[in-house]
């Protein structure tokens, strides 16, 4: 007769995705229950956005979700976009559309290395580490910092691209799209990868809409629901792009999808840069910042992150303050109504697997 | 103007402003709040995106608000209803979307509701050890909270019990 | 063969330790994120003799990246009472120092030095990988030169830390 016994894959982890405790209780080498505990980063963003001017938001708000930070930055401009009324003009479009891709490529280079060594295969992460880089030093040279931006803001972008940037980013996609070939061999076509992610959970599409899931965990059962096609924003409405869906719905099907939605990014990027228009403003003129009122009323925009749907719910109440921002990260319901049911009945050494799997990222939890 | 448009503003006790064409309001009073989103999720509303809530102080209310997805019409809703800021509480949603069972977590922590039905609401979810009042209020002064508890350092050279570099 | 002095000794063994330094995997806060593209081949820090290693009982280095929570104070302040001496802190960004951005967060902690000793502080929101190679060039000056003390300060100053940590952590 086997007792069940308590054990905390705590803080100091380096299997678990960031800052953040899972307590399980097992019998021998199996899962009985699992419980999440979040709350380690909590720094009270909306408490912080109320007190705060619109544009001083800015500075605030890219640290919410700190691998892909542009996309916090993207839904905030389009909340205010919309209450104000304005439209941002074409050439700031493309250039976001660019901007959100590459952040995209990034945040799944980044997975890309945190799953391949859960898994113990580490030489993919020193290749992923490495490509990545480059495309930060694309982002530095853009925007003058490496990992927070603050460089899409309400009106359009901050500036201009510098000149022969556009050059090398088509040359960092060329250089990109050969080195796939090599991730392929390393990992994607491994048998031992195959052998240890296919048929770990699984979950099947009814289970994956009354659960909440958005984003690759979606797209792995055989739905196509991307932001990009239902609610297009930016350039994406005169940009030619498929949705890669698969049925399987376990966690190789989830890396695989993560893997051609890196190739759609890179192909968006390089139709983004020839069809961009020449010449033109990237910002509609905005007013003072003291005295920025927004008109009253509420709105709820959203993209499509790496991860997911990301959204932001805005209430400005006609001061130049917003009276409550309220955040959407895809990682809550991933996490607690997804991640807790699918651990029950797996084995401790898949714990740090299915959580890099269904990519949960732990400062969109607690905000 | 959308023909599901049209079948929510039939459902009862809905009352509809589209802000645009895939984004609309529905208010509902208190007492009808459960059943409408029931409705709603027949409607073909199935996946809920957040449910959290705003404090309308000067009207002495909190606004829950709902925000849906019906991913065959590509429209959200937003389902808002408002509730007295005394002794404020709800009936849980999770019977009807399952995500909810988190957020409702999170709405008692924050604002103090209480949600009956949720058997994890009331205790400690994202705060530890936090023993002021629900800090996502109005009339809690995070400012004041701050030069409470924690002090600030003053210049470079100020001798703490440890060295800077 | 002479005997050696005490000095002698000391300097001999802050030598080879400086060389050895081994950092604490633990990612407390944002600054986590340039933390990759430090430890692997572009801005390599191994060739150093730092590496991240798992356990706090046999790691020098506590690097706390970024701001600090209450919920991970107390875990930061077990981890740390769990290294052996002589063990070395080093603070990353511009929220230990003073706050930073979060300066009006009810949950964020303001200065990381009432709370346990530090030895070294990185300037920036987030600093780039070569400033972190120079703060750890910096921190291995100090330690050759047997000037971080650190843990010696806590030990000494318990009583200080300890009502500090009372105050915050309840």
């Amino acid at each position: 007769m086997s007792k069940s016994y308590e054990l905390f894959i705590g803080p100091n982890h380096p299997g678990v995705p960031g800052n953040f405790s899972l307590h399980l209780e097992l019998e021998g080498d199996t899962i009985v229950s699992a419980k999440g505990d979040p709350g380690y980063l909590h720094r009270a963003f909306e408490k912080g956005m109320e007190n705060r001017l619109y544009i001083q938001n800015l500075a605030l708000i890219p640290r919410i979700c700190v691998p892909e930070p542009d996309i916090n930055e993207a839904a905030y401009s389009m909340a205010i976009e919309d209450l104000m009324g304005v439209e941002i003009p074409e050439r700031a479009k493309y250039i976001r559309t660019i901007v959100l891709e590459l952040a995209r490529t990034t945040a799944y280079l980044q997975w890309m290395g945190g799953y391949a060594a859960s898994l113990g295969l580490y030489t993919l992460s020193q290749w992923a580490t490495g490509d990545r880089d480059y495309a930060i030093d694309m982002f530095s040279e853009l925007t003058g910092a490496r990992v927070y931006h603050m460089y899409i803001w309400p009106g359009g972008v901050r500036r201009d691209l510098p000149a022969g940037w556009e050059d090398e980013i088509l040359g960092y996609v060329k250089y990109l799209k050969d080195k796939l070939e090599d991730y392929d061999n390393l990992f994607f076509k491994n048998a031992m990868f195959m052998h240890r992610a296919k048929g770990v959970a699984k979950i099947t599409q009814e289970q994956a809409l009354e659960w909440g899931a958005t984003g690759p965990v979606l797209k792995a059962t055989g739905i196509a629901q991307d932001v990009r096609k239902d609610a297009p924003y930016a350039a994406y409405p005169y940009l030619d792009f498929d949705i890669p869906v698969l049925t399987e719905g376990d966690s190789w099907a989830r890396a695989i999808i993560r893997r051609m939605e890196i190739e759609n990014a890179l192909n968006l990027i390089e139709q983004a840069v020839k069809k961009m228009p020449k010449k033109g403003p990237v910002w509609t003129k905005m007013p003072n910042p003291f005295k920025w009122y927004v008109p009253t009323g509420e709105t709820y925009a959203k993209v499509e992150s790496s991860r997911g749907e990301h959204g932001f719910y805005m209430v400005s109440d006609g001061t130049n303050k917003p009276y409550r921002v309220a955040v959407r990260g895809a990682s809550m319901p991933h996490m607690f109504t997804i991640a807790e049911k699918l651990l029950v009945g797996s084995r401790l050494a898949d714990a740090s697997h299915i959580l890099l799997s269904l990519d949960i990222c732990p400062p969109e939890i607690d905000r | 103007m959308k023909e599901i448009i049209e079948r929510v503003k039939r459902i009862s006790g809905a009352e509809v402003s589209v802000r645009r064409e895939n984004l609309i309001f529905v208010d509902v009073s208190r007492d009808k709040l459960i059943s409408m989103l029931y409705d709603m999720k027949l409607e073909g509303f199935n996946q809920l995106s957040i449910m959290s809530a705003v404090d309308r102080l000067e009207d002495n209310e909190f606004e829950i608000f709902y925000v849906l997805y019906n991913y065959r019409e590509k429209i959200n809703a937003v389902v808002r209803s408002r509730i007295e800021r005394e002794n404020a509480e709800i009936e849980t949603a999770e019977k009807i979307y399952p995500p909810a069972h988190t957020y409702e977590r999170e709405l008692t922590e924050m604002f103090g509701i209480k949600v009956l039905g949720n058997s994890e609401s009331g205790k400690p979810f994202i705060l530890e050890n936090w023993k002021d009042k629900p800090p996502m209020r109005k009339d809690f002064d995070s400012v004041r909270y701050v030069n409470s508890h924690y002090e600030f350092r003053h210049s470079a050279e100020e001798e703490t019990e440890g060295k800077n570099e | 063969m002479d005997k050696m002095t005490e000095e002698q000794y000391r300097a001999i063994s802050n030598m080879l330790r400086k060389r050895s330094l081994w950092m604490l995997h633990y990612c407390t806060g944002c600054g986590a994120m340039e933390l990759p593209p430090t430890m692997t081949s572009r801005y390599d820090m191994e060739r150093f003799g730092i590496v991240p290693y798992v356990t706090p009982r046999q790691a020098d280095i506590l690097l706390v990246t970024g701001y600090v929570n209450t919920k991970t104070l107390r875990r930061i302040v077990t981890v740390y009472e769990q290294m052996l001496d002589p063990k070395y802190v080093i603070g990353f960004g511009s929220c230990p120092i003073n706050g930073g951005v979060y300066w009006d967060s009810y949950s964020v902690i303001k200065q990381l030095d009432k709370y346990i000793p530090v030895d070294l502080y990185i300037a920036g929101c987030m600093p780039r990988p070569e400033a972190i190679i120079t703060a750890f060039r910096h921190l291995m000056d100090l330690v050759d030169k047997g000037k971080a003390d650190g843990y010696r300060r806590y030990k000494e100053n318990l009583d200080y830390y300890k009502k500090n940590q009372r105050k915050v952590l309840g």
